[in-house]
């Protein structure tokens, strides 16, 4: 996982959730946070998208079910250098 | 063409709250209630007073897994808005050209006779549903 696109997107969810920082991990997920819910999840994918420019198919919004697997898919799309 | 054909609000339970509802707003109820398993949900629909006007759809999860449990669980209410369109694929290709989320693919919808819905979150945060509208000969 890039560690650079992990942080920034644990900022993402820790202003979204309204969390610390520190309480997001690779594996939070919503079963952990309440406040994750259907709308929230899109309003997290909207962000992350927006932050590093990409766009998201149906099935890979699908697929995002936890933190670190967000971060996996942007690694995936981006690249490392990004 | 596209045209406002229901607002989408989320309840615990259609069926304990439909009655009251439809005389809140003086609106027809048919009394079916509708299970899509693609969507995870029971919904019903509600017609104002005056004809032509766009449906009430109440919405209630189906189970834990459902995508509107959690919103349900947060109180609830207002959810989406339902454009019926000519052309869902052109519609969905105009969301993605400008930046908004299209959220799942388009499916058939078992409360549409069979067609085909796809939800959009838009880039101001509205989740909308676009229903492909009846095709005509």
């Amino acid at each position: 996982m890039n560690e650079a696109h992990f942080a920034k997107i644990r900022g993402i969810a820790a202003d979204l959730f309204q969390m610390g920082r520190e309480q997001i991990t690779a594996e939070t997920s919503p079963a952990q946070i309440p406040a994750w819910d259907s709308v929230q999840h899109l309003n997290l994918i909207l962000s992350v998208e927006q932050e590093f420019g990409l766009q998201f198919e149906p099935e890979e919004i699908d697929q995002v079910r936890s933190i670190g697997r967000l971060a996996a898919l942007v690694t995936q799309k981006v690249g490392n250098s990004r | 063409m596209q045209r406002l054909h229901h607002v989408g609000f989320v309840v615990t339970s259609i069926a304990e709250v439909a009655v009251q509802f439809a005389e809140s707003l003086s609106a027809a109820w048919d009394g079916r209630i509708i299970h899509d398993p693609l969507q995870m949900a029971r919904v019903s629909f509600f017609q104002p007073a005056t004809s032509g006007e766009p449906l009430i759809e109440l919405v209630e999860p189906d189970g834990e897994d459902s995508p509107v449990k959690k919103f349900l669980q947060k109180g609830g209410g207002l959810h989406h808005l339902c454009f019926e369109v000519d052309s869902l694929e052109e519609q969905l290709n105009k969301c993605r050209a400008q930046r908004d989320l299209v959220v799942r693919p388009p499916t058939p919808a078992v409360a549409f006779g069979g067609r085909l819905i796809a939800w959009v979150f838009t880039k101001h945060k509205l989740l909308v549903e676009y229903l492909q509208a009846p095709k005509t000969c």
